[in-house]
C-alpha cells in the first residue's frame, strides 16, 4: 500500500484524486475529523507514532513525506 | 442590559477578526449599520444569516437582536446548497445574509455586496405571515441535515443563558475564546454570546484544532479557553494541546454528546496539573442551548454526570418515566415548521421535557440512561436515526436498522451481499456529511422485529453491547 493508497483510503476518496500537492482541507473530504482518521491509518500503515507536532503540521502529502522520512522511512 | 447591547464607547476588544481588534464600540457601530442596510419591509421580518466566522456576519446577527425588527435564522455556511435551496423554498425568507459566494437563488436580487458577505432581498413578500413580537431567534434543530425543524427562541431566553453562562464560568472581561465550534451551532453561538456578555472577546478563524495554524493562532492571541465537543477533545489530546503554547489558557469546557469516561479522565487530571478547570456540561438547542454544568471541583467524582442546573434553572426527574425536566428562563417558545408557525407565542412556558433520561443522585446531580427520542449527536451535531432509515430505504431500496451512541452511529445491513459497507457510508457522508470513522455497519441475517411488526431497536442495542 503507497502514500496516496493509505490517503485516499483514510480520505474516502479515489485515488486518481490524490496528487502530491493536495493539502489540509482543500477538499471537504480532509477536514478535521478525517484528520484523525489519517493519522492513525499512517501509524498503522508504517508502524510508527506520530507525535503531537506531526499530527498538526501533516497539512499536505508532501509533508507527510517529510515526516516519514524523519522516522526512516521512504514512502 | 442583554449581551447585544454591548457596552457603548468601549475600546475594549469584542473580536478578534484576521488578528486585528475589533472593539466593542466598533461593533455596535457595525451591527446598526446592518440594519441600516436592509430594507424597511414595514413589519418584523425574518431571515437567514448563514454565519461565517467574520466581524460581518456577528454585526448582522448583533444588529437584527439590537433592532428587534428583523429576526435571523442562524445557518452554517457550509449547509449543502441543495439542502439551503429547500429551506429557502419552503421557508421564503424576506432576506439572506451569506459569504459572498453564494449562488443567487431565485426570487431574490442582490442588495450589497461585497468581498466578504452578501446581502440578498426577496423581490416580493408582501402576504408574510407576522412574528411574534418575543421571537428573538431561530435555530436548526440539526445543522448540517438541512431540517425544516426550527427552535424558537425568545430575546429573553438567549439573553438571560449568556448571562447564567458568564456566570457559572466565572468569566470576566479579560476572557478570550476562539471559534472552535462553527457560530451556526447553538454551542457555538453561546460562547459568542457569553463572552459578549461579559464584555470578554472572541478570536475569530476557520482554522482547525487539527492545523499548525490554529495553535499559532491561539497562542498569539492568549486565549483564555477551548470549547468542544466530544471529537473536539480527541483532537486536543492528539495535537498535545498542554504543548501548544497557551500561556493564557484557564478552562475547557465540553459539550455536544457524551464523552468517554476515559477522556474525561484524562483532561479532568491534565487540567488539574495545569491549575485550569474543565467544565463538562449538557444543553440543547431547545434550551438556548446551555442547561447544566459539573462544577470542575467535583468532577472527579462525578465522572459520567451532567452536573447540575445553570443558574437560574432547575432539574428534576419526571418520576413516571425517568425523563429529565428543565426548567428555567432559556427555554425555548417551541418548535416552528412552517412560516406561519413563527407567529406563534410561548408555548412551554419554561417547561423543557428534554428527551433523555437519566437519574439524580443525592445531591442532585444528573446521571442520563438513554434518550426517549431516536437520534445521536455526531460531532456535536443532532442526527435522527429514523430519518437515517429512511434516507437509506430511498437510496438502496431495502430496510436497513439505525441505532448507536454519541460519535457512534451503528448501522444494521440485512442485505450485505447486495450493498457494501462503503457505499452505505458514502450516502451517509455526501448526505448527511457523517465521516466514516463514525458510523459502522453491522451484517444481520434480518431485523429483528417486535410483536407489532415495528424494529427491535433493544434487540439490536444486545447484540451491540
Amino acid at each position: 500500500m503507497t502514500l496516496h493508497d493509505v490517503f485516499a483510503k483514510a480520505l474516502g476518496i479515489p485515488n486518481d484524486a490524490v496528487h502530491d500537492g493536495l493539502e489540509y482541507n482543500s477538499i471537504k473530504e480532509w477536514d478535521s475529523v478525517a484528520h484523525m482518521a489519517l493519522v492513525s491509518a499512517l501509524e498503522e500503515r508504517y508502524n510508527i507514532l506520530l507525535d503531537t507536532d506531526d499530527v498538526i503540521d501533516l497539512s499536505s502529502i508532501g509533508k507527510a513525506r517529510e515526516i516519514l522520512s524523519k522516522y526512516g522511512i521512504e514512502a | 442590559m442583554a449581551f447585544w447591547d454591548l457596552p457603548t464607547q468601549t475600546s475594549r476588544p469584542a473580536l478578534v477578526c484576521n488578528r486585528s481588534l475589533i472593539s466593542y464600540d466598533a461593533l455596535g457601530g457595525m451591527a446598526d449599520d446592518f440594519v441600516l442596510q436592509l430594507p424597511d419591509f414595514g413589519r418584523k421580518s425574518f431571515g437567514f444569516l448563514l454565519i461565517g466566522h467574520h466581524s460581518t456576519f456577528i454585526a448582522a446577527y448583533l444588529g437584527c437582536l439590537r433592532s428587534r425588527k428583523h429576526v435571523p435564522l442562524l445557518l452554517q455556511p457550509d449547509l449543502h446548497p441543495a439542502l439551503l435551496l429547500q429551506l429557502i423554498e419552503h421557508y421564503q425568507p424576506d432576506w439572506i445574509v451569506a459569504p459572498a459566494g453564494i449562488t443567487l437563488p431565485a426570487d431574490y436580487e442582490t442588495g450589497r455586496a461585497d468581498d466578504v458577505s452578501r446581502i440578498l432581498v426577496r423581490r416580493r413578500n408582501a402576504d408574510a405571515p407576522a412574528l411574534h413580537e418575543d421571537l428573538g431567534l431561530l435555530l436548526s434543530t440539526s445543522g448540517s441535515t438541512g431540517t425544516r425543524k426550527l427552535v424558537r427562541l425568545s430575546y429573553c431566553a438567549i439573553a438571560s443563558n449568556a448571562d447564567a453562562i458568564a456566570q457559572y464560568l466565572k468569566l470576566n472581561a479579560d476572557d478570550r475564546a476562539i471559534t472552535t465550534l462553527p457560530l451556526g451551532y447553538s454551542f457555538g453561538m453561546s460562547i459568542l454570546n457569553s463572552h459578549l456578555a461579559a464584555g470578554a472577546s472572541l478570536v475569530l478563524t476557520n482554522e482547525s484544532l487539527m492545523s499548525r495554524d490554529f495553535w499559532n493562532i491561539a497562542s498569539e492571541t492568549g486565549v483564555t479557553s477551548l470549547s468542544g465537543v466530544p471529537s473536539s477533545f480527541e483532537m486536543m489530546r492528539r495535537a498535545g494541546l498542554e504543548k501548544r503554547g497557551l500561556n493564557h489558557l484557564r478552562s475547557l469546557t465540553q459539550a455536544g454528546g457524551r464523552l468517554r469516561k476515559e477522556l474525561i479522565a484524562f483532561f479532568d487530571e491534565l487540567a488539574r496539573a495545569q491549575g485550569w478547570e474543565f467544565f463538562v456540561m449538557y444543553g440543547q438547542t431547545e434550551a438556548s442551548p446551555r442547561i447544566s454544568y459539573v462544577p470542575p471541583k467535583r468532577l472527579a467524582e462525578k465522572i459520567g454526570s451532567i452536573g447540575v442546573a445553570i443558574p437560574g434553572g432547575n432539574l428534576h426527574i419526571d418520576p413516571a418515566s425517568s425523563e429529565l425536566v428543565f426548567e428555567g428562563p432559556n427555554v425555548m417558545m417551541g418548535y416552528a415548521e412552517t412560516r406561519t408557525d413563527l407567529a406563534r407565542g410561548d408555548d412551554l412556558n419554561g417547561v423543557l421535557r428534554t428527551g433523555d433520561l437519566g437519574r439524580q443522585d443525592d445531591e442532585g446531580y444528573v446521571y442520563l440512561e438513554g434518550r426517549l427520542s431516536r437520534f445521536v449527536k455526531l460531532s456535536g451535531v443532532r442526527i435522527n436515526l429514523d430519518a437515517v432509515e429512511e434516507t437509506l430505504a430511498g437510496k438502496f431500496g431495502n430496510q436497513f436498522a439505525a441505532t448507536g451512541s454519541d460519535d457512534a452511529l451503528v448501522i444494521w445491513n440485512p442485505e450485505p451481499s447486495q450493498h457494501a459497507d462503503s457505499s452505505i457510508t458514502a450516502v451517509l457522508r455526501e448526505l448527511f456529511n457523517i465521516f466514516p470513522s463514525m458510523v459502522s455497519v453491522r451484517s444481520v441475517d434480518e431485523l429483528p422485529l417486535l410483536p407489532n411488526g415495528k424494529l427491535d431497536y433493544r434487540s439490536l442495542n444486545e447484540i451491540a453491547r
